[in-house]
């Protein structure tokens, strides 16, 4: 098979993995290899879709032998099968990095003879990539469930970020969906990468040549829609895990049906429900980075995100004692939960009022999105000029026309083609 | 100053440029129009280009806003701002009165925050420069992100890009630190200048017209292998032109080989 056909094959089978960034990690080329590693992260190019293309994401090998019914590679699918050598793999990775296509690898893999044999395959190609052609370029690549813990460490050693995907956000559906993996299966390496990266740190503070373990750290991916889990089950895990094994990442992949005819899966007409994985990505954001607990956002008695409103609106709208906050005096943190203003716009407003009192009109220019802003907020203890306070009033202001039924018709239980 | 109705012209270059801050301080003059291709209306004075009157201007510049001051300098001539060089004789004007407060001001548009909603940054040529500025570093992070370089000459890497600004001095050091062993070209065709890093050494030259020379088939293998993973990677159940669109503007598609 030539070099071609394997490329396609073995990407078009890695492609439903979203993660594909390369940011985390800093690393200089001393001079004597080629590539380096910026934290910031790098795009080389963006497909149809409009996802970023970092990394050469790819699978060493399609041919899996395990058969988790989700999967477009299980092995009951009858699709065409390829095994890269580590040699090629290598050298396809190196040759595109040197012309400027991708910030490095993304390697991930079926499951071929077993976890163990499968990961010494990765292992290979990556000592290739990093001592024969000295590549200091990012790697992000797959923990295999059920692999030994001496392999994780070695792998652990030539890649920036690792991840052991759970995929399925329940054991009941990872015993329905997925028999050959499960809860503890996925969570071991998930816990051993924790423990090393720890170990590693203190390690890395007393000796400087300890050789870095995951600095990037790790992350892990969960399929949206293919099984009946909440958005509200969602997150509390996600929480979890953030708290738990310090992920740095859960990524949502709105489920993609890839199989005809399954009792347990949703029908193969099903459209991907990207906007309800959008919802969880801005509800994760909220967790992440304003600070956010998951039962804020939701609770047993509505634990599906409102489609029709985000997450940090919905909160505000239904904390009204809360508001309204005053700009001049209100702290980083409170002002991060005003509709309206995002993490610059809050940064700038504490470093503009330093200069004098901020007005309405100084929030504007900041970059503040007053439509919205204006009913939660007090400049100097007055409100904006005129303005009116009721609920259907600032829900209105917050959503577009069209949004606004379907809103009311969610909050009422009406579902109207609610996740199309 | 006095405004005087006479062009400047100078030969394009950094210390060029100085040189006409230089000669419009002088001679407390304020020119119409400075230029440094083609022909003018106006009664043309030719600013010979000196290096020690230069390198005096930038001194003033350093002493008196620091060396971010000399950086701003830099990065606006570099820039593709409307009416450049007066722009820049305006802003060091502005600077030298003010000093290291003044580039805070205008980078974080805080400072005169007043004047900010009264209309604009007091000056209309320091909006200007900020702008011209912020476009440039824009469009520096899109080429570190959109070079697409072809292997020719046997292991030599050359791109051609067509950038807005003159990027060529920013991207050096992003490329020259990723790839040290290698040989590389960077062609500007907009301005004419190359990017060239040969035996560990960088430099920027002039040069005309250069063209692509032919492509290996290896070459045309690794780009056949590129296109194919670029198309395969899109889902097509998520197809989105909006969002790529956004993010990778259609200008820069004609030198980006997946896009062939
Ligand atoms: S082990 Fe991975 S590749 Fe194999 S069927 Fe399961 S999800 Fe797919």
């Amino acid at each position: 098979m030539d070099m071609f056909e394997k490329l396609k094959i073995l990407a078009d089978s890695a492609k439903y993995d979203v993660a594909c960034t390369s940011s985390g990690v800093n690393r200089d080329n001393p001079s004597d290899g080629i590539g380096n590693a910026k934290a910031c992260g790098i795009c080389h190019s963006f497909s149809a879709d409009g996802r970023c293309i970092s990394l050469l994401k790819i699978l060493m090998t399609n041919a899996c032998m395990y058969n988790c019914s989700y999967c477009y590679n299980r092995f009951s699918n009858d699709i065409p099968r390829a095994t890269f050598t580590p040699k090629e793999l290598a050298e396809l990775t190196i040759n595109f990095y040197r012309r400027n296509y991708i910030e490095g690898l993304f390697l991930s893999s079926g499951v071929i003879k077993s976890p163990n044999y499968t990961t010494e395959l990765m292992i290979a190609a990556l000592k290739i990539l990093r001592e024969d052609y000295k590549f200091y370029g990012y790697i992000h690549a797959k923990a295999i469930p059920g692999t030994d813990n001496d392999l994780i460490q070695a792998l652990g050693h030539l890649c920036d970020r690792m991840s052991v995907n759970i995929e399925l956000p329940s054991s009941e559906s990872l015993i329905a969906l997925a028999p050959d993996k499960s809860k503890n299966s996925i969570l071991a390496p998930m816990g051993f990468i924790k423990d090393t990266l720890t170990e590693n740190k203190h390690a890395l503070v007393k000796y400087k040549k300890t050789p870095q373990f995951v600095p990037a750290g790790q992350s892990t991916q969960m399929i949206i829609g293919a099984s009946p889990e909440t958005d509200y089950s969602i997150i509390k895990l996600s929480e979890g895990l953030y708290n738990k094994y310090k992920l740095k990442r859960v990524f949502y992949s709105a489920y993609i049906p890839v199989v005809r005819g399954s009792a347990l899966l949703p029908s193969i007409e099903t459209k991907p429900p990207l906007l309800r994985e959008n919802r969880l990505y801005q509800a994760d954001w909220l967790m992440r980075v304003y600070g956010f607990e998951s039962s804020e956002i939701l609770d047993e008695k509505s634990p599906m995100l409102n489609p029709f409103i985000d997450p940090k609106c919905n909160w505000a709208v239904n904390h009204p004692e809360f508001f309204p906050v005053d700009i001049n005096t209100a702290d980083y943190q409170i002002l991060l939960r005003v509709p309206g203003i995002g993490i610059l716009s809050a940064r700038k407003i504490v470093a503009a009022r330093k200069w004098g009192k901020l007005d309405f009109m100084h929030l504007k220019k900041l970059g503040v999105v007053l439509k919205r802003a204006q009913y939660f907020i007090l400049c100097s203890g007055k409100r904006a000029e005129g303005i009116k306070i009721n609920e259907s009033k600032v829900i209105s202001s917050l959503l577009s026309k069209k949004a606004l039924e379907n809103y009311y018709g969610f909050k009422n239980g009406v579902q109207i083609g609610m996740f199309d | 100053m006095k405004q005087i109705d006479i062009c400047y012209k100078y030969d394009g270059s950094f210390y060029g440029m100085l040189c006409c801050v230089f000669e419009s301080f002088e001679k407390k003059e304020m020119p119409i129009g400075i230029f440094d291709r083609g022909g003018s209306l106006f009664l043309v004075k030719n600013i010979k280009t000196d290096d020690i009157k230069a390198e005096r201007v930038l001194k003033g510049v350093q002493d008196k806003m620091g060396i971010i001051g000399v950086e701003y300098v830099r990065l606006a001539y570099l820039a593709s701002i409307k009416d450049k060089e007066i722009a820049i004789i305006h802003f060091i004007k502005e600077g030298l009165n003010k000093g290291k407060k003044f580039i805070e001001e205008i980078r974080t548009g805080f400072g005169p925050i007043k004047k900010m909603v009264a209309g604009s940054i007091n000056n209309i040529f320091l909006a200007k420069i900020q702008k011209g500025i912020d476009l440039l570093l824009l469009e520096k992070q899109r080429f570190i992100q959109f070079v697409r370089f072809s292997e020719v000459y046997n292991r030599a890497l050359v791109s051609i890009i067509e950038p807005e600004h003159q990027v060529l001095p920013l991207l050096a050091d992003h490329f020259v630190q990723r790839f040290p062993n290698e040989q590389f070209l960077i062609y500007d065709k907009t301005h004419c200048l190359g990017l060239i890093y040969t035996n560990k050494e960088v430099r920027i030259e002039r040069i005309e017209d250069y063209q692509m020379p032919d492509l290996s088939n290896e070459e045309k293998e690794y780009q056949e292998l590129w296109k194919m993973f670029y198309d395969t990677i899109a889902i097509k159940e998520r197809k989105n032109e909006k969002l790529r669109m956004g993010f990778m503007p259609k200008k820069y598609w004609e030198n980006l080989t997946e896009m062939q």
